[in-house]
């Protein structure tokens, strides 16, 4: 039988002029605020936001989130414009339902190294 | 194939090639370059690190594209002349001198009654709607106009990007009824984030996002928004590229060979 919530794990890419670190706590601060603004407090407690890995010198990391709640965890990925003063661009590069593909995938196109589990 | 629309031409061949660089990294595979005036595409024309022409093979496919890259850039680039004027007389004039060059023509739109006359006239391929304004004169009869003579409708997402937070509902509003309204005509229509290399880059969207947009806010099935973003492009580029090689003769109809082909003239 299939489950009715199942995970999915975005594979994204921060993009911007200078190799500046934005932190993991600013990041999901401002996650949280733009999920919040676009769809509210009903759809906030389903989405099942979680920052699995995140480099923060390169800016690349991995999101969790429901199945349900995809393509709303991108949405508001895409009207993200600037942390902290910096002008970014939010690239999601792939979705997986497992956290092993995903790392498999960050190997292939990523080319950068994948931080410990926090 | 996912096409981007448009980079506005600055004369520059760095930027545009960087520009390429930058939109071939977000996931797009071609894009269009956006020229105001004549001169500007006979510049861009006449670079072969910015533009190069496509090799004729029949039956004539989106596999052609890809012979149509520059040396220096990373994705093909297509052009593209937007015409801006206040009356519709300047339109007719201005359309007679560019009917005759192979490039794709766009029209903005500032009144209802300019929006009327241009969605009837066959010599141009899209009307632009840049801001909220804008997309308010797309209405029923516009869109009915437009699809009678096979225009294309071609919708701005910047704005709904660059809003504040106070106007961006009032700006989903009105793209939400404009969707909807051409969903019930079947109007071939296109989704664009326009940009200037290097001042707004940040701008740009790639694909999976406007995707994902327009199926959460805008109720867009993904099937359709796939379609907005490339096979309504891919529509437009082939016959950019009948032109170059004057073989469009009118919509239904098209040439499937040539025998005898004098490879001087072509």
């Amino acid at each position: 039988m299939v489950k009715f919530l199942r995970q999915r794990y975005v594979l994204f890419e921060i993009l911007q002029d200078g190799n500046i670190e934005i932190s993991r706590d600013s990041l999901m601060k401002r996650i949280w605020r733009e999920f919040l603004h676009l769809y509210g407090t009903s759809l906030g407690y389903r989405a099942g936001l979680w920052l699995i890995r995140y480099n923060p010198k390169t800016g690349h990391g991995i999101l969790r989130c429901d199945n349900v709640t995809r393509d709303e965890l991108i949405t508001c990925l895409a009207f993200i414009r600037h942390i902290e003063n910096i002008n970014v661009l939010f690239h999601t590069r792939k979705t997986s339902g497992t956290v092993k593909n995903t790392l498999k995938l960050w190997r292939k196109f990523l080319i950068s190294p994948i931080p410990p589990r926090e | 194939m996912f096409i981007f629309g448009w980079i506005f031409w600055n004369g520059k061949t760095e930027d545009i090639v960087l520009a390429s660089e930058f939109l071939k990294k977000v996931g797009y595979q071609a894009a269009l370059i956006a020229f105001t005036s004549q001169k500007e595409y006979e510049i861009f024309s006449k670079n072969p690190d910015l533009y190069g022409k496509p090799e004729l093979k029949f039956p004539i496919s989106i596999k052609m594209i890809s012979t149509c890259k520059g040396n220096r850039v990373a994705i093909p680039l297509f052009p593209l002349i937007i015409l801006k004027e206040n009356t519709i007389h300047q339109f007719a004039q201005n359309l007679n001198h560019i009917s005759d060059l192979p490039l794709l023509r766009a029209a903005t739109v500032n009144d209802q009654e300019t929006a009327e006359n241009l969605a009837k006239d066959t010599r141009i391929d899209i009307l632009i709607a840049e801001n909220d304004k804008e997309n308010q004169i797309f209405t029923k009869g516009v869109v009915s106009l437009a699809r009678q003579s096979g225009n294309t409708l071609a919708h701005s997402l910047s704005s709904a990007i660059t809003a504040s937070k106070y106007q961006q509902s009032k700006i989903f509003r009105n793209l939400f009824r404009l969707f909807n309204s051409i969903k019930l005509f079947r109007q071939p229509n296109i989704i664009f984030t326009e940009f200037h290399y290097p001042e707004n880059k940040y701008i740009i969207r790639g694909p999976r996002e406007l995707i994902a947009i327009l199926k959460t806010i805008f109720k867009i099935p993904e099937k359709w928004g796939k379609e907005m973003l490339s096979n309504h492009w891919e529509k437009l580029i082939l016959l950019q590229i009948k032109r170059v090689y004057d073989l469009f003769i009118e919509p239904g109809v098209e040439i499937v060979d040539i025998k005898n082909i004098d490879k001087e003239k072509i």
